[in-house]
């Protein structure tokens, strides 16, 4: 690829990138939650976690992507779509991985269709792992703050995920809850539930990205 | 930009050259018990290059960054590496360069579920990855280029082996020879 296509390429991807329609809003303050808004708290983790350096982000990328896992969300169920598209991405959860997450939300009940995660992105690299879903989530208008629970993917060399588990950690949350907002507001504990029971993943969906070819060759160290 | 695609043709070419040498890779000896031989077959009649270097990265154990890639000999499509040590890998990248239509990187996604493309060598052996086919996949506007390969009947696990046996000296003077010989005389039954 020559330096000048490059140069365009990597505009129109900004281009593109100031596209992307925005996330669920991590929250700082209890008053900034408007009248028709909550707050959703929840984790999502890893097991085994993230290595050093199993996630490669090269040059400049916009948007905070580093350890966190995009969970994938609508008002409707369906299935996590092969190539997400841009409106894919609006409402998603950007979720610290091993962190609690405490973000701005409707009061409607929602879905997580799934999660996805940039393996390696930038220069000409783009590799993405997709985790299950399948999660109503239920809020009611009249919640200021409601827990989730903990989204625990279980997964093998291969990325596969063998294992999905919901787990109840509402003690912990709810602590760090009070240490950061004060004790005025309820957590009120509505964990997410599967849309189909059991929820066992057997496995991710298939590769949502198929092999790529890239017309220049920059070959990475190997032995 | 044409002295460019020389220097990136002939570095292909050497690359490929050395990796013809499977036997060959420093501090790891052909002949170690531990080693692993996992080979396959990617039929790239319908890619825009045909296939110079395949690699396999090491998923398990974890290796540093630096050492997570193994390079495969290749000849007329056959890939192999006989001195894989016990783990796990996964097909990541094949690498091809045509005249007319420059280099080309062909990459597998990290997420392959244990599926046709990975393999788990755990234990000292002969691993067959498969036979593969390279199809094109039509790529939206501004998308990046895609392909998909395709599993296919030949050639066989037995008739790679022979190939392996046929046509690379070194192998077949290594403990290899006999081990790949018992192989394809059970795969003959």
């Amino acid at each position: 690829m020559t330096a000048p296509l490059r140069a365009i390429l990597v505009l129109l991807g900004a281009a593109l990138a100031g596209c992307v329609p925005a996330p669920r809003e991590s929250v700082s303050s209890m008053s900034s939650i408007g009248g028709s808004e909550i707050m959703l708290v929840g984790r999502v983790e890893l097991d085994p976690p993230l290595r050093k350096g199993e996630q490669k982000i090269r040059g400049i990328v916009i948007g905070n992507i580093e350890n966190r896992m995009f969970l994938i969300t609508d008002e409707q169920a369906r299935p996590l779509p092969r190539d997400l598209a841009l409106k894919d991405y609006a409402g998603r959860i950007e979720a610290p991985i091993g962190e609690t997450f405490f973000v701005r939300s409707g009061s409607k009940p929602f879905y997580i269709l799934g999660g996805m995660l940039f393996l390696d992105i930038g220069g000409n690299a783009l590799d993405r792992a997709y985790f299950p879903g399948g999660l109503r989530v239920t809020v009611n208008p009249e919640d200021r703050a409601v827990y989730i629970g903990t989204l625990r993917y279980h997964r093998d060399e291969f990325w596969k995920i063998t294992r999905v588990v919901i787990v109840d950690d509402y003690a912990a949350a709810n602590a760090e809850f009070t240490a950061r907002f004060g004790s005025q507001q309820v957590l009120r504990k509505a964990m997410m539930q599967p849309v189909k029971r059991p929820y066992v993943a057997r496995a991710a969906p298939a590769p949502a990205i198929l092999p790529s070819v890239i017309a220049d060759s920059s070959p990475l160290p190997e032995r | 930009m044409i002295a460019q695609k020389w220097f990136a043709a002939l570095s292909l070419l050497a690359a490929a050259v050395l990796a013809g040498c499977a036997g060959s890779e420093p501090g790891r000896s052909i002949d170690d018990p531990t080693n692993s031989l996992v080979f396959g077959y990617v039929d790239m009649a319908d890619a825009p290059t045909k296939v110079d270097v395949v690699r396999l990265r090491q998923v398990a154990p974890p290796p540093p960054d630096d050492k997570a890639f193994w390079r495969m000999g290749v000849r007329d499509g056959m890939f192999y590496n006989s001195y894989l040590p016990p783990g796990s890998y996964i097909l990541a990248s094949l690498y091809g360069s045509s005249w007319w239509r420059g280099d080309y990187q062909y990459n597998f996604p990290r997420q392959q579920g244990g599926g046709d493309t990975a393999v788990r060598a755990d234990k000292p052996g002969i691993y067959f990855l498969g036979s593969f086919k390279y199809k094109s996949v039509k790529s939206g506007f501004l998308e990046a280029a895609k392909f998909d390969i395709e599993r296919v009947d030949t050639p066989t696990e037995r008739e790679l082996l022979q190939r392996m046996l046929d046509t690379d000296s070194e192998l077949q003077k290594s403990t290899w020879g006999d081990r790949i010989r018992q192989r394809i005389a059970r795969l003959k039954k």
